[in-house]
């Protein structure tokens, strides 16, 4: 799709630097035309204005000669001063050889005419009789004149001649020019459209791609519910049985294998109730609690027997204060707390000691876990409960189920509206604290995170 | 000497209903069991006991655990024995109104979730 955008806009460009030249092609040629057209109106303007004059002239002549009156004479005389402005007019216009030539002989022609004028107009001064004027107007004066008419005629052919030639090629260029336009439009047109459709089947395959990816992930997860959902019927028979058997055993390596298999199911467990929680979280953006009466010291005290069955090395001072009642996801909120609290109980130092502090003060629990170990790295301590990221307790390395787990218990938290933090104690170990309301608003809440399967940001807590 | 409570049990997965016959029987109580809602109200329907507690799984085929409890509410000698649900993930909100629970115990559970919460229902065998 990213070829087909750069191609498409390459062509864009190229067409609108194309239709650009084309337009002012265009442009030029009609211009041009108009031009053209103009000037030589004007050029035949100026010859007929040339053979108008010269008729003129001749009339007047013609007039003086035979009415013998002066004013016909004087404007005989400045109708031949009219007709040389013409002549010179004409000749600045025309840049053609042969029509120079032309334009010469016209001259030429007109020069012959004034010597003609003056002589017969002197005799007709001196009282040269009608008839003989009359004669000498046939025999002098128009042979001079049909000379002059004859060279104006062919000058004014020849120029009818080449503005028509000119016209005709200022047409062919007007039609080129056009021509090249609406071929480089339909052109685009047609680039358009291919690259159109192009994109339209890049497009629909894309939506196809991601539809069918959305399927696919929306499959993994549906089994991902089931098989969390699936496993923890046989998880019921283990833990009962072995919960049943325990109590009965009769020797002391009998009962230690019991809680063995206790201790391994209640991990599968944990383990499914976290597959069933981020797909949950996925698929729905929530989580559904069961909402209890629950004695939240009793609740972190059961979680601190957990882990110190699986750290006997360490030991846990648990201190308790306030109020306990709470309403609350009892189990949800239990395994949350023995995340965070096996995840401290990694991180301590063995031979040391774990402080617990639970406390209720009016609408509010708190828990505070602290730990003393080695320094963690800020960076681990902000990437702690990324889903994906890596754990302080496995000195940087990744370790999926642990990050995962210390994910879903800050989520568990967040569902009972309150927070999970931690930070670096004076001592060089860590705080853990967990803040919650008595009650969470709502039974159902969504999960304050990020989408546990999207790259998460740096976050100290919930 | 008392007769000890009676508890149906109905779950359609063998061990984990075995199991819970194992621990109730273990702790003295009688114990009934049905691998889905419909055998569960023949049972109740013969009458030759009347449980004090009903332990109810609810994904289950013939009859689930929805339908089973819309049929028990309809048996008069049957519709007040309290029922206990047992679920192995959160069931929706308006869903468990709906049922009208005594309690609701999340799959998995160990012994003493099990029996603390059959005893604060039906309780304890003398």
């Amino acid at each position: 799709l990213k070829r087909l955008f750069i191609i498409f806009g390459a062509l864009a460009v190229l067409t609108i630097l194309v239709s650009g030249i084309s337009v002012l092609s265009w442009r030029w040629a009609v211009h041009t035309k108009d031009e053209l057209l103009e000037r030589y109106q004007q050029v035949q303007v100026d010859i007929e204005r040339l053979q108008t004059l010269s008729e003129r002239r001749s009339r007047k002549m013609r007039s003086f000669l035979l009415s013998g009156d002066p004013l016909h004479n004087r404007q005989r005389i400045v109708a031949a001063t009219e007709w040389d402005m013409a002549v010179a007019k004409v000749a600045r216009e025309l840049k053609d050889p042969a029509e120079q030539r032309l334009l010469a002989a016209v001259i030429a022609a007109g020069a012959r005419i004034g010597p003609v004028a003056d002589r017969l107009a002197e005799r007709k001064v001196n009282g040269a009789p009608m008839e003989e004027i009359q004669l000498a107007l046939q025999t002098e004066l128009q042979p001079v004149r049909e000379q002059l008419d004859d060279a104006v005629t062919r000058l004014v052919e020849r120029v009818e001649a080449r503005n028509r030639a000119q016209t005709r090629e200022a047409n062919r260029r007007v039609a080129n020019a056009a021509a090249l336009l609406g071929g480089t439009i339909a052109l685009a047109v047609l680039a358009a459209m291919v690259l159109g459709f192009s994109m339209y089947r890049a497009i629909r395959e894309l939506l196809a791609q991601q539809h069918s990816l959305a399927r696919a992930v929306h499959y993994q997860e549906e089994v991902m519910g089931i098989v969390g959902h699936d496993v923890r019927s046989p998880l019921s028979a283990i833990l009962a049985t072995a919960s049943l058997a325990s109590s009965e055993a009769a020797s002391v390596d009998e009962r230690r294998r019991m809680r063995r298999i206790l201790r391994s199911a209640r991990r599968i467990d944990a383990l499914a109730m976290v597959l069933l929680d981020l797909t949950r979280f996925k698929t729905q953006r929530q989580v559904s609690m069961i909402v209890d009466e629950v004695y939240f010291h009793e609740l972190v005290a059961e979680q601190i027997a957990h882990a110190l069955e699986l750290h006997r090395e360490i030991s846990i001072e648990h201190t308790q204060s306030g109020d306990d009642r709470a309403r609350v996801d009892g189990d949800r909120l239990g395994r949350a707390i023995g995340v965070i609290l096996e995840h401290a109980m990694d991180l301590a130092r063995p031979g040391t000691t774990v402080k617990v502090t639970s406390c209720g003060e009016g609408p509010a629990l708190s828990l505070e876990i602290t730990i003393r170990g080695p320094p963690v790295a800020g960076s681990l301590l902000v990437r702690m409960f990324e889903p994906f990221g890596p754990s302080a307790a496995d000195g940087g390395t990744v370790q999926l189920s642990r990050g995962l787990r210390l994910y879903q218990a800050r989520e568990l938290v967040a569902a009972h509206s309150g927070t999970l933090d931690v930070r670096t104690s004076e001592e060089g170990g860590l705080i853990f604290r967990v803040h919650l309301p008595r009650a969470p608003s709502p039974v159902t809440a969504a999960p304050s995170g990020p989408d546990p399967l999207e790259p998460v940001g740096p976050s100290l807590g919930a | 000497m008392s007769t000890p409570p009676s508890i149906l049990v109905i779950d359609d997965d063998v061990d984990v209903r075995e199991s819970i016959v194992d621990i109730l029987e273990s702790r003295g109580y009688r114990v009934l069991a049905a691998t889905h809602g419909l055998e569960a109200i023949f049972l109740l329907q013969q009458g030759r006991e009347r449980p004090d507690l009903i332990l109810l799984d609810m994904l289950m085929p013939v009859m689930d655990g929805w339908a089973f409890r819309a049929e028990q509410r309809k048996m008069p000698e049957a519709a007040t024995i309290p029922v206990v649900v047992t679920s192995a993930y959160g069931l929706p909100p308006e869903r468990t109104r709906d049922l009208d629970a005594a309690a609701i115990l999340r799959k998995p559970f160990e012994m003493n979730a099990l029996v603390e919460m059959v005893e604060s229902v039906a309780g304890a065998p003398a």
